[in-house]
């Protein structure tokens, strides 16, 4: 035998991580650890069931046996096979309602509202449940997606936590409510000390009686022209509520009206005004652009109007075999989704951002400002050279060039980039300005608008505060509290409209439930202007009132008809309309007339004294950061934090579920000795785990809002970290000298970036599929445009080489008349995660909780790995979204002893959930790791808590234990699965079936010619929802499909070729356009 | 029988180094009596289930659950000849063919026998707005997706799956409803074809409409029907999901 030869050697071929950094720039990683082959994470990954670790490790042989015997005889007791199904009960309707006919969904056209800016939405209604939300094709600011945060919204109409009745605080049995405020924000406050808190007056209170005891406060105001009535408005697009408020400021002139918002755009106002004598909304037209630099701005992700940003985007990088593909060069701090797709990323500290756009500004002769050389200075000489580079292209774009500024940035920056637009002529064609709508109720920004409220409650001016919505007491600025508290000497009656009991309501008089958006009547503006109109598809579950009916009882009327306030709205601004013209725009969820007016393009003035005002401090030494706080990829401003589907939604970035941390760059955790996990204390305050990530700009460290929230509900509560107690009003986004200590504490962070790795033991494959040494691997095509124009074939590396023939013949003939096959676009996907929660909602998928995402349990079908490639400090990143390829010589077939997972003739690799006995062959035997498994009855266990078993009679688990309102939201066409079932993406299996009887109906009622499911007539949950169109689903049999187009691109791909597995999913592989 | 007797021991030890012999202990002479039970018991007991299993009452052939209203198929599908769509209005477009609102009874209830004391539940429910509950006598697991209009849309007829339901007085389970009986049809769908026309009509055979035997008209409504082949009848995603 001769002697094997062991390499030392990691897998990189490369002893040394730093040298590896430098010559594996071809490289995809996914982790730091495994970028560095960290010796404890090969353990966990060569581990054949790392979801089974934990369960194996806490039963012993004993107790497991003790369990399967009990299960056993349980079973055998209730003679689980031999009972007749439940008698079901069919209930039609007394009178049919016109158009409707069961077991047919309709849709209604709505909107959803988030960050002052409605998207006009489609929700799908099955026999008057609202299920699922998908966009609106005839909306131009939705352009027919959605995000994950609309997708998600739907759960949280049936959320068991929200509040079902009207409250009222007993005033002299609560405590002194200044300590109570003090305990909310320390934190101290725990469940019990709420429940004494809140005694309601009455075990229910209808709306009448609230009314009743009410209505003398509010006529008295009325009498007093509203002396000591003040309302904090939660900022809404609607131009209804604008209405509104704007004849009850008539009605009551002395009521004071205030907004508040935490995501505010203060900056962007306070620019505007100073530049154009009025706070201006900038709007972009990014398919109008060929380079986008993007400054700390998110415009693709939470930045109002992405989802018609994402799309414009999107059609710029369709033309990449022109040589007309836009570039998008980002600056940031911390990662976004949009720097996460930009072409050339510079991380750099929120200071250094600001000095590069003044640097610019002054290259380009925009501004002249006269710490111009000083800015020289601060800035050094490698920057300079790249920031050179990109003062040129944007001189050469010219109009076709345009410069994105995001809310985080000091005003006068936002002036310089208004100046550099305006030099490079590209306003009017891709940037616009008009007025801004919002800034009607806060014209001087939510910011001093809430420090007016908060100086007006501590003297005795106010008697009676309504709160229409929001949640002031948690994300309100720590220097700008609202002293709620009601004395003898201050009476003050305050009312919280809410949807859920939540911290402001804690702390106010009166609580009302809020109606959720699918349960009201509304209207909004996009943020392009477009006048958009939600309607009801279902009563009020829990008596919910929107802002419109708050406003009317507020206007002295009893009853509230919000459908005729929205209606005389609808007709003052379309007044041609007439009925007809409501009704059409009620079809369509919006007015096609309706824009905003562009301002006259004037240069915008730019006093040189305002310069001072330039972020250009550079002072991070020893402990001190540059913090930036950043709106949530999933909870948005902690609105949403209990919200399930969104709290274990993997960060678009970290992966990271079911908690923030403090990311930070590899060079300052090394300094201070800090590794993923381990607790910090910032700013004495505020203790938050660490996580290190590859490329955030080194001497800034970032953290998401929205988390830490303590009255959420009983998914969000004391989640994460709550940053809101250390932001002030002069810090909302960025915190100057953040101090950051390492504490001995640690804490499990459950990132999935390593779960369902498409890995297989052996080094030899690993590197096939990740790449080595310039090669591209096979999960990852990617190029520059450059060499892609030079060579199409280059993207590919070798692997459009000779590939075996396979040694026997397909198992499938797949004759049928259709070809399902779908296609993703790597170039276009920016990782959103939309595709995500709308295949959750589609298709009943579970929520597992953080114990259980940690043993590699999580549920979600379609997953966005996320992968870094390059340096450690500046890499690149690509998202690939995976799921179930459908490969048609499967597998997981091959392996089933069953039959539970088969193919159809249309190619769809079918799971049949009923004979499917847990072996979970399958998912091992998966290359690419798409197969979940039920370890419990999730839909049935709460994910705060271990799951336990159920030593019931199995079947009726979901019966007994799932909730009644949490049901609701779960689709009929798609089976909830129960635990010891693998399931995995079915291409939507539902719409295709759905599609396909619709066609051949038609077809043999004589209603159509081929009795064949067009393009068009059919698009998966993930396809729909996708905001850049990234993924497209169709017949491959039909040569001009969408996806057969796709499939002779010279970019198309098929994950992991050489296993000749004939995948259904095939991708376009990454072009990047990188400057020369 | 195994004895344990201590002389076949003794005639063993030759020798004093000799292992002892094994012996079985005395309680093993009851190993073969309880076997014999156990086999017998598993004997009776597995055809007992099997039977129960494969039983038609098991599979619900004949499952009538009394109607909160007596309406008589018999009389309205039977007597009077009645469409069954007149009702179940939406068979032909949806995969649900829907019980009729209480409206639907009313459109002639109105006028016929209107002051009837059977009726009196009918009026009542449209009065107060409150649906009939009327007991689900067909159904299929919810695993099982089974779309109505694709079926009458192809020419498979009301009484191929609900049995005569003009003969019926109160409705009853006709058919198995399992899957091997679904697959009968869907393996060979010559066998029980109809012209679309006929869908509904009841007691229909292909000789005396057609003069053509079933298997052949079913042959040429395979055709003309576009049915598709058999591998995707019988493939699990026509029917699961």
């Amino acid at each position: 035998m001769s002697p094997v030869e062991t390499s030392t050697k990691n897998r990189f071929g490369s002893t040394d991580p730093g040298a590896m950094c430098q010559n594996g720039r071809q490289t995809h990683w996914r982790s730091i650890d495994e970028l560095i082959s960290d010796a404890s994470l090969e353990e966990k990954l060569s581990t054949e069931f790392p979801m089974l670790a934990e369960a194996i490790a806490n039963h012993d042989r004993r107790s497991f046996i003790r369990l399967l015997a009990a299960s056993m005889a349980l079973a055998g007791i209730t003679s689980t096979g031999c009972r007749r199904w439940p008698v079901e009960e069919l209930r039609p309707h007394t009178t049919q309602p016109e158009g409707m006919t069961p077991g047919i969904a309709e849709h209604y056209a709505t909107l959803f509202e988030v960050g002052g800016a409605a998207y006009g939405i489609l929700a799908k209604s099955y026999d008057g449940r609202p299920i699922k939300i998908e966009g609106n094709p005839s909306h131009r600011a939705s352009a027919g997606a959605t995000s994950g945060l609309a997708q998600a919204s739907v759960l949280d109409l049936y959320d068991p936590d929200r509040s079902r009745q009207i409250g009222n605080r007993e005033i002299r049995d609560a405590r002194p409510i200044d300590s109570a405020q003090v305990s909310v924000a320390s934190g101290a406050i725990s469940a019990s000390d709420v429940e004494v808190a809140w005694k309601p007056v009455a075990p229910v209170m209808s709306w009448d009686d609230f009314v009743k005891r009410i209505g003398g406060t509010f006529s008295r105001h009325r009498q007093r022209h509203g002396e000591g009535l003040a309302v904090l408005v939660h900022p809404s697009s609607s131009p209804t509520v604008l209405r509104m408020i704007r004849r009850l400021k008539q009605e009551l002139p002395k009521s004071q009206w205030f907004a508040y918002e935490p995501l505010h755009r203060d900056a962007h106002w306070d620019a505007g005004g100073k530049s154009f004598q009025a706070p201006v909304r900038t709007h972009y037209r990014l398919d109008a652009a060929k380079l986008i630099l993007v400054v700390e701005c998110d415009l693709l992700g939470t930045e109002p109007g992405h989802i018609q940003h994402a799309r414009e985007w999107a059609l710029g990088r369709e033309v990449v075999a022109e040589r007309n593909m836009n570039r998008l060069i980002s600056f940031e701090s911390a990662w976004t989704t949009t720097g996460s797709v930009a072409d050339l990323r510079l991380p750099m500290k929120p200071s250094q951002c600001e000095q590069s756009v003044a640097w610019i500004a002054t290259r380009l002769g925009a501004a002249n400002l006269p710490a111009g050389n000083s800015l020289a200075a601060m800035i050094d000489t490698e920057l300079q050279t790249k920031l050179e580079a990109i003062a040129l292209q944007l001189q050469q774009a010219g109009p076709n060039g345009m410069v994105a500024g995001g809310p985080s940035l000091s005003p006068f920056c936002i002036q310089l980039i208004q100046c550099i637009n305006s030099k490079l002529g590209c306003v009017g064609k891709c940037v616009s300005y008009t007025p801004e709508p919002l800034a009607e109720l806060a014209p001087d920004g939510y910011l001093a608008s809430i420090s007016k409220l908060s100086q007006q409650l501590q003297g005795n001016v106010i008697q009676t505060l309504v709160i229409l919505g929001g949640n002031p007491v948690y994300d309100g600025p720590s220097d700008a509290v609202l002293d709620l508290s009601s004395t003898d000497q201050r009476p003050l009656v305050s009312i919280h409209l809410s949807s859920h009991l939540d911290e402001t309501s804690q702390l106010c008089t009166w609580h009302i439930p809020m109606a959720h958006t699918l349960e009201c009547w509304s209207d909004g503006l996009s943020w392009d202007g477009t006048y958009t109109l939600g309607q009801p598809l279902i009563e009020p579950l829990f008596d919910g009132k929107s802002a419109i009916e708050m406003l009317t009882l507020l206007g002295g009327s009893q009853q509230a008809d919000a459908r005729a306030e929205v209606r005389e709205t609808f007709d003052q601004w379309f007044p041609q309309a007439g009925n007809r013209g409501w009704e059409q725009a009620l079809h369509d969820g919006c007015h096609g007339e309706s824009q905003l007016v562009q301002i006259s393009t004037k240069e915008p003035s730019l006093s040189s004294e305002s310069a001072s005002s330039l972020r250009t401090r550079q002072n991070t030494k020893g402990d001190s950061f540059e913090l930036r706080l950043l709106p949530d990829n999933c909870l948005f401003d902690g609105r949403y934090s209990n919200n399930a589907w969104l709290q274990e939604l993997p960060d678009p970035i970290s992966k990271l579920t079911w908690d923030n941390v403090v990311f930070m760059a590899k060079v300052d955790a090394d300094r201070l000795g800090i590794e993923n996990g381990v607790v910090v204390r910032l700013m004495d305050q505020i203790e938050i785990p660490a996580m290190i990530m590859p490329g955030q700009a080194p001497g800034s460290i970032a953290v998401s809002l929205g988390y830490g929230r303590r009255q959420a509900g009983r998914i969000g509560n004391d989640v994460g970290s709550d940053l809101y107690p250390v932001r002030t009003r002069s810090s909302s986004y960025i915190i100057d000298q953040c101090k950051l200590e390492r504490t001995p504490k640690r804490h499990e962070l459950a990132t999935t970036q390593l779960h369902h790795v498409v890995r297989s033991i052996a080094d030899y494959a690993l590197k096939l599929r990740l790449g080595e040494k310039g090669e591209p691997g096979q999960l990852i095509h990617e190029t520059t445009l450059d060499s892609f124009l030079t060579d199409p074939h280059s993207v590919h590396g070798d692997q459009h080489a000779v590939h075996s023939a396979p040694l026997f013949n397909m198992p499938h003939g797949f004759d049928s008349p259709h070809r399902w096959a779908m296609s993703i676009d790597l170039n276009a996907c920016i990782g959103c995660n939309g595709c995500v929660v709308a295949c959750q909602a589609e298709n009943n998928i579970p929520v597992v909780g953080k114990k259980n995402v940690l043993a590699n349990r999580e549920m979600h079908w379609i997953r966005i790995d996320r992968y870094f490639k390059g340096d450690i400090s500046d890499p690149d990143m690509v998202h690939v979204p995976t799921a179930c390829v459908h490969c048609e010589n499967a597998p997981c077939e091959q392996v089933c002893p069953v039959a539970a997972t088969v193919h159809d003739t249309e190619g769809i690799n079918a799971m049949v959930y009923n004979r499917c006995i847990g072996t979970r062959y399958c998912a091992n035997n998966c290359p690419y790791k798409v197969r979940r498994f039920n370890y419990f009855d999730f839909h049935a266990s709460d994910p705060r808590e271990p799951s336990k078993p159920y030593l019931g009679i199995p079947d009726t688990q979901q019966e007994h234990e799932v909730s009644a309102l949490k049901k609701m939201v779960h689709n009929p066409e798609v089976t909830v699965r129960m635990r010891g079932v693998m399931e995995k993406c079915t291409y939507c299996v539902q719409r295709v079936s759905e599609a396909r009887i619709h066609a051949k109906n038609q077809a043999a009622q004589g209603l159509r010619e081929s009795d064949l499911v067009q393009e068009g007539e059919l698009q998966t949950a993930c396809q729909a929802t996708c905001p850049t169109k990234a993924i497209v689903f169709g017949d491959l049999n039909d040569p001009k499909s969408a996806v057969s187009k796709a499939r002779v691109n010279l970019r198309s791909y098929e994950m992991l070729q050489d296993l000749n597995l004939g995948a259904r999913t095939t991708y376009l592989a990454k072009i990047r356009n990188r400057p020369s | 029988m195994i004895s344990s007797s201590e002389d076949a021991g003794q005639a063993e030890a030759s020798s004093p180094e000799t292992v002892e012999r094994f012996q079985f202990p005395r309680w093993a002479n009851y190993l073969f009596p309880a076997a014999l039970i156990l086999i017998v018991g598993l004997a009776t007991y597995v055809p007992f289930v099997g039977t129960l299993a494969i039983s038609p009452n098991t599979r619900s052939v004949g499952y009538q659950p009394e109607q909160p209203i007596p309406f008589s198929h018999a009389v309205h599908a039977g007597k009077l000849k009645m469409d069954c769509r007149y009702c179940h209005s939406s068979t032909e477009t949806s995969a649900f063919a829907a019980i009729p609102p209480t409206q639907t009874c009313l459109n002639c209830h109105a006028s016929i026998k209107s002051e009837s004391p059977k009726l009196q539940h009918v009026r009542k429910s449209y009065e107060s707005g409150d649906p009939i509950p009327w007991k689900k006598v067909h159904s299929v697991p919810d695993f099982v997706y089974f779309n109505h209009s694709i079926h009458v849309n192809k020419g498979v007829a009301c009484e191929s799956c609900h049995g005569r339901i003009d003969e019926m007085e109160e409705v009853f389970q006709a058919k198995s409803l399992s899957m091997a009986w679904c697959l009968e049809c869907h393996r060979a769908p010559e066998n029980h074809l109809r012209p679309r026309e006929s869908v509904t009509k009841m007691g229909w055979d292909a000789p005396s409409a057609s003069g053509k035997n079933q298997i052949e008209l079913g042959r040429e409504l395979v055709t003309t029907h576009h049915i598709q082949s058999i591998q995707f009848m019988t493939s699990c995603s026509t029917c699961h999901r």
